[in-house]
């Protein structure tokens, strides 16, 4: 019996191990819902004086939607920054994490922020790492009848070096929809794509 | 080996593969299965531009419909040419929630030339939602519009309707059907009828 309850015991330590290396390192949890979202807004840019990318007063557009879906990462964007001439396309998400709200979505109409983060090119060329932050804090999502929806990006290049960063908080224009989460949420291998690019980051970028 | 010996390590075996089964990830089909609406689609979806012209349509970043109210469809487009004109970061989505739909559609850097008259906009989006007691809403915003360099400014109310002759402009046009809500935020059309353009068009429905 004795024998029986130290084996036992020992399995459970395997099993704990094995549970603790499943486990992601990540901070941030997988969002288990959709965001999208579609708008413009006149660059802030307060935290970056330095890089030559960044040029506060321009005006933005972007068109961007992440989630996951029947165990991957998804989504697509797109975002033109108008006086730098950079147009960022996305092609590949491999990240998707709540960084506010309730995580998952579950209510009507939720409200909270999410990012998304993977590859992009910018003006059709290269690879790029992108961080999108995107904010519903509620309808409509801007404009005069008080919408405060919000959106940033930040690219790296490929030596993950921090190479541009635009946000708009508020946006100016559009709306940005977090959606409650449906049953093809099921959620992928954690990543921690954002984690590690949230690492090299080394500025003010919330919002939540 | 005693039978108690065989027992014991049974139970270990049993343990070590039950903590395994728990902690490792399965294929998503079977973590969890689909709920609703098998394959019928739901007439959801989502358009960011469709030009049509002398009974042509072509339709940039366009979802099509959603395969049922757990789906999720989106496309994202750099940019739209085509003799009308241009138009740029084009997007467009459709996502289900279980007992409902939502679609959104929106685009930036709209530059049309229809029939001489030139329009212009900053921005346009549009959304449209429904849920599984028939209710629907939806609007849209649309930014920065011009005529012919003159700044036309919404007044937010559905349908708004600004005739210029040749071209009628709709802005924030909703229609209410049995099968859902269509939103657009803007529907341009030539008298004589052989332009019709809509822009950022969200539809939502059974």
């Amino acid at each position: 019996m004795r024998s029986i309850v130290a084996k036992l015991a020992v399995s459970l330590l395997i099993g704990g191990l094995v549970l603790v290396a499943s486990t992601p390192a990540s901070a941030w949890e997988v969002g288990l819902d959709f965001i999208t979202g579609g708008g413009w807004f006149i660059i802030q840019n307060p935290y970056y004086p330095v890089l030559p990318f960044a040029v506060p007063g321009g005006r933005a557009n972007f068109g961007w939607h992440g989630g996951v879906k029947n165990g991957a990462y998804w989504g697509n964007g797109n975002y033109i920054d108008h006086a730098l001439g950079a147009h960022v396309h996305n092609t590949l998400v491999r990240d998707y994490i709540c960084v506010s709200g309730p995580c998952p979505a579950t209510s009507h109409q939720p409200q909270g922020t999410r990012e998304i983060c993977g590859n992009a090119t910018v003006n059709g060329s290269g690879t790029w790492y992108y961080r999108v932050r995107m904010n519903d804090s509620g309808e409509p999502g801007a404009g005069n009848a008080g919408g405060n929806d919000k959106f940033g990006i930040i690219l790296f290049d490929q030596n993950y070096n921090e190479v541009y960063l635009a946000e708009g908080i508020p946006i100016n224009g559009g709306n940005i929809q977090l959606h409650r989460q449906n049953p093809s949420n099921s959620a992928p291998s954690p990543s921690g794509f954002c984690d590690f690019l949230m690492s090299h980051t080394t500025f003010d970028f919330t919002f939540d | 080996m005693s039978h108690m010996r065989c027992l014991r390590l049974g139970i270990v075996a049993l343990i070590v593969g039950l903590a395994v089964f728990v902690t490792v990830p399965m294929p998503a089909s079977a973590q969890l299965p689909l709920l609703g609406g098998g394959n019928s689609s739901t007439g959801t979806g989502a358009t960011a531009l469709a030009v049509t012209v002398l009974g042509s349509t072509t339709s940039f970043a366009s979802t099509g419909n959603l395969a049922n109210w757990s789906d999720a469809l989106g496309t994202a487009l750099d940019s739209a040419g085509g003799s009308l004109g241009s138009a740029e970061v084009l997007a467009a989505t459709a996502i289900g929630s279980g007992d409902g739909v939502a679609s959104d559609a929106s685009l930036g850097d709209l530059a049309l030339s229809v029939l001489g008259t030139q329009i212009t906009a900053t921005s346009a989006y549009a959304t449209a939602f429904a849920d599984n007691t028939g209710a629907t809403g939806g609007w849209s915003t649309i930014d920065g519009l011009a005529v012919n360099g003159v700044s036309i400014v919404p007044t937010g109310a559905p349908n708004q309707t600004i005739s210029l002759g040749a071209v009628t402009l709709v802005l924030n046009e909703v229609t209410y059907s049995a099968s859902g809500i269509v939103v657009n935020a803007l529907h341009i059309t030539s008298l004589d009828g052989t332009v019709d353009v809509v822009v950022a068009s969200a539809t939502a429905g059974q």
